[in-house]
C-alpha cells in the first residue's frame, strides 16, 4: 500500500515537473517571440543616404563667414544670414554669390546678430538675436519695414505674407508657453497653447514648423519631446527618442539654464516626413537626424557628414545643413532606399 | 612680502617682453588676415590687442574693444597697432589644420564687418593665451625703455586716458623725427 502511495506521488510530482518545464519553455518562446517583434517593429524601416549637391563656401574664400539661417526658394535662389559680417547674401543654385547686404547697427537693414531667415512668396524675414523685432526685404535684399514683435524670438516660421508664426524666449516661467500667430503690423492674430504646466527658465523653448495643412510640429531644445499639434491646438501625438531622464543645468548670472541640447531643428519634407536634428544627447551629437513619419513612428535615422546647429529642406526636398563650424553650407540629395 | 610680489611682477614683466620680441622675429611664420606686408616690425612703440576667438561670435563681448579700437586716433593706429587671435586647438589632431583655417577665415570676416584695418595675427605658439584669461586685452609695449603694461576690457576712463597718452606721445616722436 505504501509501495502504491509512493509510486502514485512519484508519478505526481513527475508529471507537475514536467507541466513546468513546458510552462517554461512556452514562457521563453513567447519572451523569443515578443523579443524578435519588438526588434522589427523598433528597427527603421527606411535607410536614407546623402548625396552632396552643392558646397557654398570653402576654407580661403569670402563668401561665407557664419553661416546661421537658410531659406531657398521656387527660383533655386538661396539665401543665408552670415551673423560674422552681419549680413544676409543669395547664393544662386551653382552656389555663385549673387548679392548682399546689412551691416553691424541698429538700423533699418542693419544687424548685430542675424538669425533666423524665412520666405513668403514676395518677401524674406529675418530676425536678430540681439534687435527686437522681424525684418522684412524683398527678394532683392531691398530694406522694406520691420514687424514690431517685442519679445525675444527662439524661432519663426511665416505661413503667408501675412501671418508669421513666433516661438518666444520668454522669461516668465510661471505661465503656459504659446505659439503667436502674428500679422504683418505686429498684432497677434491668434495663440496656439503648447504647454501648459510651468517648467523652469527655457526648458520649454521650442524650434516650430507647419505643414501645408496647418498641423504645427514641435521640437523641443531641452526636453526628449516632438509633438505635432493639430490646427485648432490639440496635440495629436507627443513623442521621445532620446531616453533623457534630466537635463542638467548650470548657473548663468543668477538664472539656472539648461546646458544640453536634445533637438536642435525640425523639418518637414514633402512627404510629410518629421526631420529632426538632435543635439549633445544623440549617439552623433549634432549631426544625427531623425525621420518620424506624420503619425509620429520613428522611419529611419542618419548622421549629417558634419556638426550643423540647423537642417533646412527645401521644395524640393534637398536638405540643407553646415559644415566646418558655419563657413561652409552643404546641400544634399536625400535617397531613400526601403529595406 | 611685497619683494616677494615686486619679484614676480618683475619676471612676469620680462616674460612678456620676451614673448612679444619672440612672437615678431618669428613673424614671418605666422598668418596675416589682411593684405598688409609682415615683413613690416614696429619700430619703437607697439600696441597689441588680444582677443579670445571664441568671443568674436559673442556679439556684446567686444563692444568695449571694438568701440575704443575707432576711438583712437587715425595714422598711428594704423602704424603701431596688431591684433592676435587667442584660440584652442581642437583635441583631435588631425582637425587642427582645418580648425586654424576655420578661425583665420572668421576672424577675417570680422574684422572686416568691424572696419578693423590693423594687421591681424592668430596666436599659433598659443603663448599669449595668458593674457587673454579675463577677456580681450591691450598691451602695450616700449621696445627701448622696455615699458609693457597690460589692461583688461571694459577699460576706465583713467587707463583710457594712459593708453591715448601712450598714442600721443608717441605722434609727437614721430613729428620730431621728421
Amino acid at each position: 500500500m505504501k509501495l502504491l502511495r509512493k509510486r502514485s506521488l512519484n508519478t505526481f510530482t513527475r508529471a507537475r515537473r514536467r507541466g513546468i518545464i513546458r510552462l517554461f519553455e512556452a514562457l521563453l518562446l513567447i519572451g523569443v517571440l515578443c523579443s524578435l517583434v519588438v526588434f522589427m517593429w523598433g528597427k527603421d524601416r527606411l535607410k536614407i543616404s546623402l548625396e552632396e549637391v552643392l558646397s557654398i563656401g570653402s576654407l580661403d574664400d569670402d563668401d561665407l563667414f557664419m553661416l546661421v539661417g537658410i531659406v531657398a526658394d521656387s527660383s533655386k535662389r538661396i539665401y543665408v544670414t552670415d551673423a560674422m559680417d552681419y549680413s544676409i547674401k543669395i547664393f544662386d543654385e551653382r552656389g555663385n554669390l549673387v548679392k548682399k547686404t546689412g551691416r553691424k547697427g541698429r538700423g533699418p537693414g542693419e544687424f548685430l546678430a542675424p538669425r533666423f531667415i524665412d520666405s513668403s512668396e514676395h518677401f524674406l524675414y529675418v530676425s536678430d538675436q540681439n534687435i527686437f523685432g522681424i525684418q522684412v526685404f524683398d527678394k532683392d535684399l531691398t530694406y522694406k519695414n520691420k514687424i514690431p514683435i517685442l519679445i525675444p524670438v527662439s524661432d519663426f516660421k511665416v505661413i503667408s505674407d501675412s501671418e508669421i508664426a513666433v516661438s518666444t524666449l520668454s522669461m516668465d516661467f510661471t505661465k503656459g508657453r504659446k505659439i503667436f500667430i502674428y500679422n504683418s503690423k505686429g498684432e497677434i492674430t491668434r495663440e496656439i497653447e503648447y504647454a501648459d504646466k510651468k517648467t523652469p527658465l527655457m526648458m520649454d523653448t521650442v524650434e516650430i514648423q507647419f505643414d501645408p495643412q496647418g498641423y504645427l510640429y514641435l521640437a523641443y531644445c531641452h526636453q526628449d519631446k516632438i509633438e505635432k499639434i493639430n490646427p485648432e491646438g490639440k496635440k495629436i501625438w507627443s513623442k521621445g527618442l532620446l531616453d533623457i531622464k534630466k537635463v542638467k543645468k548650470k548657473k548663468v548670472h543668477n538664472f539656472l539654464l539648461p546646458s544640453g541640447f536634445a533637438y536642435k531643428d525640425i523639418a518637414l519634407n514633402s512627404k510629410g516626413h518629421v526631420f529632426v536634428l538632435g543635439g549633445s544627447f544623440s549617439k552623433n551629437p549634432s549631426q544625427d537626424v531623425y525621420v518620424l513619419s506624420s503619425e509620429g513612428k520613428l522611419l529611419a535615422t542618419f548622421t549629417l557628414p558634419d556638426w550643423s546647429h540647423c537642417i533646412y529642406i527645401d521644395g524640393q526636398d534637398y536638405l540643407y545643413s553646415r559644415a566646418n563650424e558655419g563657413v561652409t553650407l552643404k546641400k544634399y540629395k536625400v535617397n531613400y532606399i526601403n529595406r | 612680502m611685497s619683494q616677494f610680489y615686486e619679484k614676480k611682477f618683475r619676471i612676469h614683466r620680462c616674460f612678456s617682453t620676451v614673448l612679444i620680441l619672440l612672437f615678431f622675429s618669428c613673424l614671418g611664420n605666422t598668418t596675416g588676415l589682411q593684405n598688409r606686408p609682415l615683413e613690416f616690425l614696429p619700430s619703437d612703440k607697439l600696441v597689441l590687442f588680444i582677443v579670445k576667438y571664441d568671443n568674436l561670435i559673442c556679439s556684446p563681448c567686444l563692444n568695449s574693444f571694438l568701440d575704443f579700437y575707432q576711438f583712437l586716433p587715425y595714422p598711428s593706429r594704423e602704424n603701431m597697432v596688431w591684433g592676435i587671435i587667442v584660440y584652442d586647438n581642437p583635441e583631435e589632431k588631425e582637425r587642427r589644420e582645418v580648425y586654424r583655417r576655420i578661425v583665420e577665415k572668421k576672424s577675417r570676416g570680422f574684422f572686416k564687418a568691424n572696419n578693423i584695418t590693423c594687421p591681424i595675427v592668430l596666436d599659433h605658439s598659443h603663448g599669449f593665451k595668458i593674457f587673454s584669461k579675463k577677456g580681450a586685452a591691450i598691451l602695450l609695449f616700449e621696445r627701448e625703455n622696455r615699458i609693457l603694461k597690460k589692461y583688461v576690457f571694459p577699460l576706465n576712463e583713467k587707463q583710457k586716458k594712459e593708453i591715448l597718452n601712450f598714442f600721443n606721445d608717441s605722434g609727437k616722436l614721430r613729428e620730431g623725427d621728421k
